[in-house]
C-alpha cells in the first residue's frame, strides 16, 4: 500500500531551503571575496607595484639630480625673464594698446568703408548694365563705345567708373593701415620674443623633469590611483597595474592542429626590459634592462619588441603570468637554488611543457631559427671556442659588463661540422656532407696494420689534437668510468675489435702504384726549408714550433714519421687528390724534387724514440674465444647455435678477423667519416638531430636515475663531479662528455649497447656544441621572419663557407683590428688598424690606424654622412675612406668635393696612436695575446698581454699582464711565469683575423737564426722586417683592389704573382661555381661592382678627352714619367719578363698584369698614398699633393701625373710599355 | 758645443759618423750641481770578426762610389765595438731638457745614410735629405712614431718630427743595403761608443743607476750593470759591456 503523500504547499521544505540558500549565499560572497583578494594578490601585480615604487624612487633621484644640475640655470632663466618683463612690460603694453587701437578704430572703419563702397558699386553696375542691355537691343549689338552713349546711360557709366576709383583709393588707405599694423605687430613680436626666449629655455630645462614627474604621478598613490588601482573591485576601471602584452604580427603559436596568434605577456613582470639604464646591482631580475638593446627589444634595433616579442628567442609560455607557469629554466645550480627559495620553483614548472625557456647560457642557440643560412651568424659569437674564451667583446653589454658564460652558437656549429658529427647524425644545415676523415679505400699503401691497431684503440695517445674519436675503453667498454667487474676482460675484448677492424680495412684496401721518381736524391735540408716556407704551416702545426698560433685545420705532424712511408707521402704531398679526391688538402704544385725533399724531411724529423705500434696476442685463448663469440652471435638470428659454431670453425683466423671487422665497421659507422670500398652509399648510423632541440624529454634515455658522474676535467686534469639534471641540455652535455654513461648499471645485450664514440671534448667545446644542437628546433617560423640572405649577404655567406673549407684564414689576414678611443677633444672615435707594439715594461701599447675612423661621434657621423651625400650611400670612394688630408681629397675627387671642412676632422691615415691600457682605450682586449692558464688555485684563468720571454725548447714562458687578475691578486704589468703544463691555450690575436702562417714563418725564421721572437728589438728590427715581404698578402679590403674576373681565373688556376715568394698559393681544385662565389665575395664584401665592371680608361674617347686629342703623346709622357730616374717604377716592379736589378726580395709585382688584375680607382689611390692602404708597405709615396715633382718628365700637377700612370697601366697593351716589353 | 755644430751643415757629416749626436749633457750644465761621469768599453766576447761586404747591385754608377764595407758590425783590433748605444735606464730628463728643438739633418749620400746611428732628443725634427742624383725612399720601421715611406727625389728633402722615444730602423727599399738607426732619446744620458769601443757619459746627476748597452747587430749586452753609483764630480770607470757574437 502506498504511503499517503504529505500534504504541503511546496515540494520542498522552505525552512531547510532557507538554510541552504543562506549558506550558499555566504559561500558565494566568500568566494567572491576570495576571488577579489586572489585577483588583487596576483604575483605579477606584486611585481608591478614593487617596480613602480622603485622606479618612482629612481625618478625622484633623477629629478633631484636634474634639479641640482639645472637649478642655477633655471633660476637664472627665470630671473632674466622677470627682469626682462619688468624692463619691457610697459613697452609691450603700449604696443599692444597701439595695435588694438589701430585695429579697433582705424582699420575697422577703413575696412567698413571699402565694404560699403563695394556694395554700392554692385548696385550701380547692375543699373548701368541693365540700361546698357536695353540700349543695345534698340540700337544694335556693336554699339559699346561709351562716347556714343546717350546722356542717361553715360551718367550711369561715369558713376560706375568714379565709384571704382573711390574703392581703389579706400583700399589703398586700408592697405596703408594694415602695413602699419604689421610693423607694430612685428615690433611687438620682437619685444615678446625677448621674453619667450626664456620660456623656451625654461621648458628645455624642465622637460625631462616633467616627464619624470608625470611618470611618478602616474603610479603614485593619490586619490585616483587609490580608488581606481588599489581598491579591490574597483581596480578594473582604469588600473595602472595591468597586463602588458605584445602580439608580433607574423608569429604564430603552433597548437598541433591549428595555429593561434602569439601573444607575449613577459613585459608584465619584466617591466624595464626596454628601459635604458636599469642595470647594475640595484636592478635584479625581473626589473633589468635587456642587456643588448642595440640588437633586441628597442624600436630601433633589428629585432624590435613589437615585431618579435620575447618567446621567439627565449621560448617559455608567453601567455602565463606566473613565474612557474611561464616555464622558467635556471641556468645553473646557484640560480636553481635561488629560484626555489624565492619563487618556490620546482623542476615540474617546466618539465612538461613543449618549449620551456632557454637557459640564458644557451640563448644564442635561438639565432639558428632564422639565421641558419648564414655561415657565421653575426653577433652570435666567434667561430671557435678558443676565441669565445678569449674575447668577451662579442657578448659585451652596457657599461662594459659582460654576460659571462654565454656560448657561441657559431662555435658549436663549427665543431659539429669540423668533427664530422653529420657523418652519423643527419642535420639540415649540412645536407650533402663531406666525409671528414681520410679516404681508406687504399689505406694499405699508406699505413701499417700495427699502427692502425694502436691508433684505433686510442687515437689521442698518438695525436692529442686529432678529431678522430675514441671507440674503445669507454664507460661501457672497460674504460675508467666502467664500474663493472669485468673491466680487464673488456679491454681484451677491445683489442679483438680493433684488430678485426684493422684486418678488414686492409683486406678491402685496393693496391696503389706509388713509384718514386728515378734518379732523385732526397735533400732533407731543403725539405725543411720548403716545409717551413712553402705554406704547409698555414694548415699544419708541429710541436717543435711551440708558440705558433694553434692551427688544427690539418693534422699536427709532430709524429708523422712514425706513421707514413716515403712512397705514399711523396705522392700525397705532390698530388693529394690522387689518394683522397674530395679531401681538403690542396696541391702546392711541387716539383718532383721538392715533394721528395719535403716527404723525406717530414719522415726523418718528426718521430719519437718509441714508435707508435701495437698488436694483440692472437694465440691468446680469450682473444680466440671472443672472436668466435662475435661470429656466432652474428649468425644466431638465423641459425641454430651448432650451425653458427660450425660456420665459425670453418673460417681461418684472418677470415674471422675480416668478417668481424666488417661487421664492426658497420656497427660503429666508420663510413660516416671515411670512404671504405663497398660502402660508398652508406647512410649515417646515428639519429637525425635536425629537431633535437625540441626532443620530448620522455623519449630521452636518462639511464638508471643517474644524477652525477665523477669524471675528470679534460683541461685541468682535476677530478670533477658532473651533475645530470632532468633537462635536455644537461642530457646533451653528458651524452657528449661521456657518450655511453647512460648504460651504467643496466644489463644490455652487446648489440643494444651504446656505441657513440667519445670525442673527448673539453667543457667549453661541449657547451658550444650543446648550444648548437639545442638551437635545432622544430618550430613554425614564417618565411617572412627569417633572415633569408639575398644579394651581397648571400654571396658573402657563400664565400665565407668556401674560405673556411679552404682555410684561407690560415695564410691570409682578412680583417684588421678595430679600436675605439677618446681623442684629444674627448670624442669617441673608431679606427681600424693593427697593434704595432705592446710594451709591458713601459706600460703602454701602440696602435696604427690603417683607415680613417668611421667616427662614432656626432661629428664623425656628419662627416661620413657628408661623403655619402656627395657620392651616394654605397659608393663612398676609396679616396674618402683612405685619405683624410682634405687636399688629397680635393685632388682625387676633382670637382666633386666642395665642402672641405666636412672632412677635416679626420686624422691622417697611418697615424700611430698611443694607448694607455686602462685609460683611454676601450678596445677589444683580444688585441693583445690572450693566455688561458691553470692558476695556483687549480682554476683556469684568462690573461691578456704579451709573452715577454719564452723557452722555445721547453715551451715555458713569462707573460706580461695588461690587465689585472683580481682572483689571483695579480696587478696589471705583473709578470706571470708559466710552465708548459700550466698553459691551457695561447691565443694569438691574429687568430681572429687570419694570417696565422705569417706568424709561423716568423717563428721558424727566429728558431733557425737563433733569434728571440719575444724580444722587442729582435722582433721589430729583424724578424718582422725580414719576414714581412714573404708573408701571404693581406686581403683586407681586397674587393676594392682586384677585378672580379681576374680573381675567378686566378682561383681556378693560380700562378706566381710575386716570383720572389717562397710561400705559394695552392691549387684548391675549386669548381667553377665555387670560384665564382669566392671571386664575387670580395666585390660584395667591399661593396664594389661585381662580377663585371666597365672601365672606360681604355676607350679611345677617354684618352682623347684627357690629352687634347693626343692619346699617343699622353701615354708616351706617362711612360716617360714611369721611367724617370726619380720615379722609376721598374726599379722594383717587374714588367712582364723583365725583372728589376738586385735581390728578388726587393721586387714588386708585375705591372703588365695590372690592367687585368686591378681596379683603376684603386691604382690611383694606391699610388697616391701606399702607406694609407697598407702602412709598412715597401711601396714609397712618390707623389705629394702639395708639391710638384718630376716636371721635366711630365709637366702637370701630381694628381694628373698619377692619373696618367693609372691610364697607362690600364692601357698597357696599347701603350709604349707593351712595345718595349713584348709579353 | 755640439749643438752649435749641429746647425752647421758643413761639419755635420763628420760628427754624425762619430760620437754623440748633439744631446750630451753639456747643454744643461748650469741647471744642476756638477754631475759625475761613467766610462767604459764595449767589447766582443770572442774573435774579432772580419767586416762583411755588401752587394751593391743597383744604380751602380752612383752607388758604386761608396765603400762596400758592411758597417753593421765594426770591431776594432782591441775587440772594441763601435756604434754601441749606451744609456741609463729609467732616469728622468733634467728640467728644461732639451733646451731647443734643433733640426737634425739625416742625409743620404752615395747610396749610404751618412749617419749610421744617430741619437736625437725626443721631440726633434729631422730633415731627411737626398744628396744623390738617384731616387731614394726613406722607410722608417717605426712603431711608436708614425712611420713613413716616402720617395725623396734627388736633391730634395723631407721634414719629420719624432715625438716618442724609440729606436727606429731606417732603410731604403730601392737600395736594400742601406741601413741606419735613429735613437729617439727621452733624456740626455745616451752615448755612442768610439771606434775603439770606449764611451763616456758625462754630467750624470749623483745617484745609483742601471746601465744598458745595445748594438744594432748584436742586440742587448749580456753584461748587467744594475747598480752604478755616480758621485758628484766623480768618475766611475771600468763599466765594460761584453757582447756575444752571432754565429
Amino acid at each position: 500500500m502506498a504511503t499517503p503523500k504529505r500534504k504541503t504547499d511546496h515540494a520542498f521544505n522552505i525552512q531547510r531551503l532557507n538554510v541552504v540558500f543562506l549558506f550558499s549565499a555566504l559561500a558565494l560572497i566568500a568566494s567572491v571575496i576570495w576571488m577579489v583578494i586572489d585577483d588583487y594578490d596576483r604575483e605579477w601585480k606584486h611585481f608591478q607595484r614593487d617596480f613602480f615604487a622603485r622606479d618612482r624612487e629612481r625618478a625622484r633621484l633623477q629629478i633631484e639630480e636634474l634639479d641640482e644640475q639645472n637649478q642655477a640655470a633655471l633660476e637664472q632663466a627665470q630671473e632674466s625673464k622677470t627682469q626682462t618683463l619688468t624692463r619691457i612690460e610697459s613697452d609691450i603694453e603700449a604696443k599692444r594698446d597701439q595695435l588694438d587701437k589701430l585695429q579697433r578704430e582705424q582699420i575697422y572703419r577703413a575696412d567698413q568703408l571699402v565694404k560699403f563702397a563695394r556694395a554700392k558699386l554692385d548696385v550701380l553696375r547692375y543699373e548701368y548694365e541693365s540700361e546698357l542691355t536695353h540700349f543695345r537691343v534698340e540700337h544694335g549689338e556693336g554699339r559699346i563705345d561709351p562716347a556714343e552713349f546717350p546722356e542717361g546711360l553715360r551718367d550711369r557709366y561715369d558713376l560706375v567708373v568714379k565709384n571704382e576709383q573711390d574703392i581703389a583709393k579706400l583700399s589703398n588707405d586700408l592697405n596703408e593701415l594694415k602695413k602699419q599694423e604689421k610693423s607694430i605687430s612685428d615690433e611687438l613680436g620682437e619685444l615678446e620674443k625677448q621674453v619667450t626666449v626664456y620660456d623656451d629655455e625654461i621648458r628645455s630645462l624642465t622637460e625631462k623633469r616633467d616627464i619624470l614627474a608625470r611618470k611618478i604621478e602616474r603610479t603614485e598613490s593619490g586619490f585616483r590611483n587609490t580608488v581606481l588601482d588599489r581598491t579591490p573591485m574597483m581596480d578594473f576601471i582604469d588600473p595602472v597595474t595591468k597586463v602588458e602584452w605584445v602580439k608580433p604580427p607574423n608569429l604564430r603559436d603552433d597548437l598541433n592542429f591549428t595555429q593561434a596568434e602569439r601573444i607575449d605577456m613577459c613585459k608584465t613582470c619584466h617591466m624595464a626590459i626596454d628601459g635604458i639604464g636599469y642595470t647594475g646591482d640595484n636592478w635584479e631580475h625581473p626589473f633589468r634592462s635587456h642587456p643588448r638593446l642595440d640588437l633586441f627589444v628597442s624600436p630601433s634595433s633589428p629585432h624590435s619588441y613589437l615585431d618579435f616579442g620575447c618567446t621567439v628567442c627565449h621560448q617559455g609560455r608567453g601567455q602565463d603570468l606566473t613565474f612557474k607557469g611561464s616555464a622558467h629554466v635556471p641556468r645553473d645550480d646557484a640560480q636553481r637554488e635561488q629560484w626555489e627559495e624565492k619563487y618556490g620553483w620546482t623542476p615540474k614548472a617546466f618539465m612538461h611543457w613543449e618549449f620551456p625557456m632557454v637557459p640564458t647560457q644557451y640563448i644564442y642557440s635561438s639565432c639558428l631559427k632564422c639565421h641558419g643560412d648564414s655561415w657565421t651568424i653575426p653577433e652570435a659569437g666567434p667561430t671557435t671556442v678558443e676565441l669565445a674564451a678569449s674575447s668577451p667583446a662579442w657578448n659585451t653589454v652596457d657599461e662594459g659588463a659582460t654576460l659571462a658564460g654565454h656560448n657561441s652558437v657559431n662555435a658549436g656549429r663549427m665543431i659539429f661540422y669540423e668533427y664530422g658529427c653529420h657523418g652519423c647524425h643527419a642535420m639540415k644545415d649540412f645536407e650533402s656532407p663531406r666525409k671528414v676523415g681520410p679516404d681508406l679505400r687504399q689505406v694499405g699503401a699508406k699505413l701499417e696494420p700495427d699502427w692502425v691497431y694502436a691508433w684505433l684503440l686510442d687515437p689521442k695517445a698518438f695525436r692529442p689534437t686529432t678529431k678522430m674519436p675514441k671507440f674503445f675503453g669507454l664507460s661501457n667498454s672497460g674504460g675508467e668510468l666502467d664500474t663493472r667487474a669485468h673491466r680487464e676482460q673488456m679491454q681484451k675484448f677491445n683489442q679483438v675489435e680493433a684488430d678485426s677492424i684493422t684486418a678488414f680495412l686492409f683486406q678491402q684496401s685496393v693496391p696503389m702504384d706509388l713509384p718514386l721518381p728515378d734518379g732523385l736524391e732526397a735533400d732533407t735540408e731543403s725539405g725543411k726549408t720548403l716545409f717551413e716556407n712553402r705554406g704547409c704551416l698555414g694548415c699544419h702545426a708541429v710541436d717543435s714550433l711551440p708558440f705558433a698560433p694553434g692551427n688544427n685545420f690539418g693534422p699536427n705532424l709532430s709524429r708523422v714519421g712514425e706513421k707514413l712511408n716515403l712512397a705514399w707521402l711523396y705522392h700525397w704531398v705532390k698530388d693529394p687528390k690522387q689518394y683522397h679526391p674530395d679531401g681538403r688538402m690542396p696541391s702546392l704544385r711541387l716539383e718532383d724534387q721538392e715533394a721528395l725533399d719535403i716527404a723525406s724531411y717530414l719522415l726523418e724529423a718528426f718521430q719519437t724514440e718509441s714508435p707508435f705500434r701495437g698488436s694483440p696476442d692472437r694465440s691468446d685463448a680469450d682473444y680466440l674465444s671472443f672472436l668466435d663469440a662475435r661470429i656466432i652471435e652474428n649468425y644466431l638470428d638465423d641459425l641454430p647455435i651448432a650451425d653458427a659454431q660450425a660456420k665459425a670453425d670453418a673460417m681461418s683466423l684472418d677470415q674471422k678477423r675480416t668478417f668481424v671487422g666488417q661487421k664492426l665497421v658497420e656497427r660503429y659507422g666508420c663510413t660516416g667519416c671515411h670512404w671504405v670500398n663497398g660502402y660508398e652509399d652508406a647512410k649515417g648510423i646515428g639519429a637525425e638531430l635536425s629537431e633535437h632541440g625540441t626532443k620530448d624529454l620522455h623519449t630521452v634515455d636518462f639511464g638508471l636515475e643517474l644524477h652525477e658522474v665523477d669524471g675528470v676535467d679534460r683541461v685541468t686534469g682535476e677530478e670533477k663531479t658532473y651533475h645530470i639534471d632532468h633537462t635536455l641540455h644537461s642530457w646533451l652535455g653528458m651524452k657528449i662528455r661521456y657518450p655511453r654513461i647512460f648504460d651504467r648499471g643496466r644489463y644490455k645485450a652487446y648489440k643494444d649497447a651504446s656505441r657513440m664514440p667519445n670525442f673527448e671534448f673539453k667543457d667549453d667545446q661541449i657547451e658550444a656544441l650543446v648550444t648548437y644542437l639545442f638551437g635545432n628546433r622544430k618550430e613554425l617560423i614564417p618565411e617572412i621572419m627569417k633572415a633569408n640572405l639575398q644579394g651581397d649577404a648571400q654571396v658573402i655567406a657563400g664565400g665565407e663557407r668556401i674560405i673556411h673549407d679552404s682555410n684561407c684564414y690560415g695564410c691570409h689576414q682578412f680583417e684588421m683590428h678595430e679600436i675605439s678611443y677618446l681623442d684629444d677633444d674627448a670624442l669617441r672615435r673608431h679606427a681600424i688598424g693593427q697593434v704595432t707594439e705592446v710594451s709591458v715594461e713601459d706600460e703602454v701599447s701602440f696602435f696604427r690606424a690603417w683607415t680613417d675612423q668611421i667616427a662614432l661621434t656626432q661629428k664623425g657621423q656628419t662627416d661620413f654622412a657628408a661623403a655619402q651625400t656627395i657620392y651616394g650611400a654605397d659608393s663612398v670612394p676609396i679616396a674618402y675612406e683612405m685619405f683624410s688630408n682634405p687636399e688629397k681629397i680635393r685632388m682625387l675627387a676633382g670637382e666633386k668635393i666642395t665642402d672641405l671642412e666636412s672632412v677635416s676632422v679626420l686624422d691622417p691615415v697611418g697615424t700611430t696612436l698611443e694607448l694607455g691600457v686602462e685609460a683611454d682605450i676601450q678596445a677589444d682586449v683580444s688585441l693583445f695575446t690572450a693566455i688561458r692558464f691553470i692558476g695556483e688555485d687549480g682554476q683556469i684563468h684568462l690573461a691578456y698581454g704579451k709573452i715577454t720571454s719564452a723557452d722555445l725548447e721547453e715551451g715555458s714562458l713569462t707573460f706580461g699582464l695588461m690587465k689585472p687578475i683580481e682572483e689571483l691578486g695579480l696587478d696589471a704589468f705583473a709578470e706571470l711565469e708559466l710552465t708548459r703544463d700550466k698553459i691551457v691555450q695561447l691565443i694569438d690575436p691574429s687568430l681572429a683575423l687570419g694570417g696565422r702562417l705569417g706568424r709561423s714563418l716568423e717563428l721558424a725564421y727566429a728558431q733557425n737564426e737563433d733569434l728571440d721572437p719575444f724580444d722587442t728589438d729582435e722582433y721589430f728590427n729583424d724578424i718582422q722586417p725580414t719576414i714581412d715581404p714573404y708573408k701571404p698578402p693581406v686581403l683586407f679590403r681586397e674587393g676594392q683592389k682586384i677585378q672580379t674576373p681576374w680573381a675567378f681565373e686566378f682561383l681556378m688556376n693560380p700562378y706566381p704573382l710575386r716570383p720572389w715568394f717562397e710561400v705559394r698559393m695552392p691549387t684548391f681544385g675549386f669548381t667553377q661555381e665555387e670560384a665564382t662565389t669566392l671571386a664575387n665575395y670580395f666585390g660584395a664584401k667591399d661593396r664594389r661592382q661585381y662580377p663585371y665592371n666597365y672601365y672606360d680608361e681604355s676607350a679611345a674617347s677617354y684618352l682623347a678627352a684627357r690629352s687634347d686629342d693626343q692619346p699617343e703623346q699622353y701615354l708616351e709622357n706617362a711612360w716617360a714619367l714611369m721611367q724617370d730616374p726619380q720615379v722609376n717604377c721598374f726599379n722594383c716592379h717587374m714588367q712582364g719578363e723583365k725583372t728589376p736589378e738586385g735581390d728578388p726580395s726587393s721586387w714588386a709585382p708585375d705591372l703588365s698584369m695590372a690592367h687585368e688584375r686591378l681596379r683603376p680607382e684603386w691604382i690611383r689611390s694606391w699610388i697616391f698614398d701606399p702607406q694609407g692602404f697598407q702602412p709598412g708597405t715597401k711601396m714609397p709615396q712618390l707623389f705629394l699633393s702639395d708639391e710638384e715633382r718630376y716636371q721635366e718628365a711630365f709637366a702637370a700637377p701630381s694628381g694628373h701625373q698619377v692619373e696618367a700612370i693609372k691610364d697607362l697601366l690600364m692601357n698597357w697593351t696599347a701603350s709604349p710599355a707593351a712595345a718595349s716589353n713584348p709579353r | 758645443m755640439f749643438a752649435k755644430h749641429a746647425m752647421s751643415l758643413a761639419t755635420w757629416g763628420v760628427l754624425s759618423l762619430g760620437l754623440v749626436a748633439g744631446l750630451s749633457a753639456e747643454e744643461n750644465t748650469p741647471a744642476k750641481p756638477a754631475g759625475g761621469s761613467i766610462t767604459g768599453k764595449c767589447l766582443i766576447d770572442g774573435n774579432v770578426p772580419a767586416a762583411g761586404k755588401l752587394k751593391i747591385d743597383k744604380d751602380v754608377e752612383v752607388c758604386g762610389k761608396r765603400s762596400d764595407v758592411d758597417k753593421s758590425l765594426m770591431v776594432a783590433k782591441n775587440k772594441g765595438i763601435q756604434n754601441v748605444v749606451v744609456s741609463i735606464k729609467k732616469i728622468d730628463a733634467p728640467d728644461g731638457w732639451p733646451k731647443a728643438q734643433l733640426a737634425r739633418i739625416f742625409d743620404q749620400k752615395d747610396c749610404e745614410f751618412v749617419s749610421r746611428v744617430m741619437i736625437v732628443p725626443v721631440g726633434s725634427q729631422i730633415d731627411i735629405k737626398n744628396s744623390d742624383p738617384v731616387l731614394h725612399n726613406v722607410h722608417t720601421y717605426s712603431r711608436r712614431n708614425t712611420p713613413i715611406n716616402q720617395g725623396i727625389p734627388a736633391g730634395q728633402s723631407l721634414k719629420q718630427k719624432l715625438e716618442k722615444e724609440e729606436t727606429i730602423k731606417v732603410t731604403c727599399d730601392v737600395h736594400k743595403w742601406m741601413l741606419s738607426w735613429i735613437v729617439v732619446a727621452g733624456h740626455p744620458y745616451y752615448t755612442l761608443t768610439n771606434e775603439d769601443g770606449s764611451f763616456e757619459l758625462k754630467n750624470v746627476p749623483p745617484g745609483t743607476y742601471e746601465l744598458i748597452a745595445w748594438h744594432e747587430s748584436l742586440g742587448k749586452s749580456k753584461t748587467k750593470h744594475k747598480k752604478v753609483e755616480v758621485k758628484a764630480d766623480g768618475t766611475v770607470e771600468g763599466i765594460d759591456f761584453e757582447f756575444k757574437p752571432k754565429n
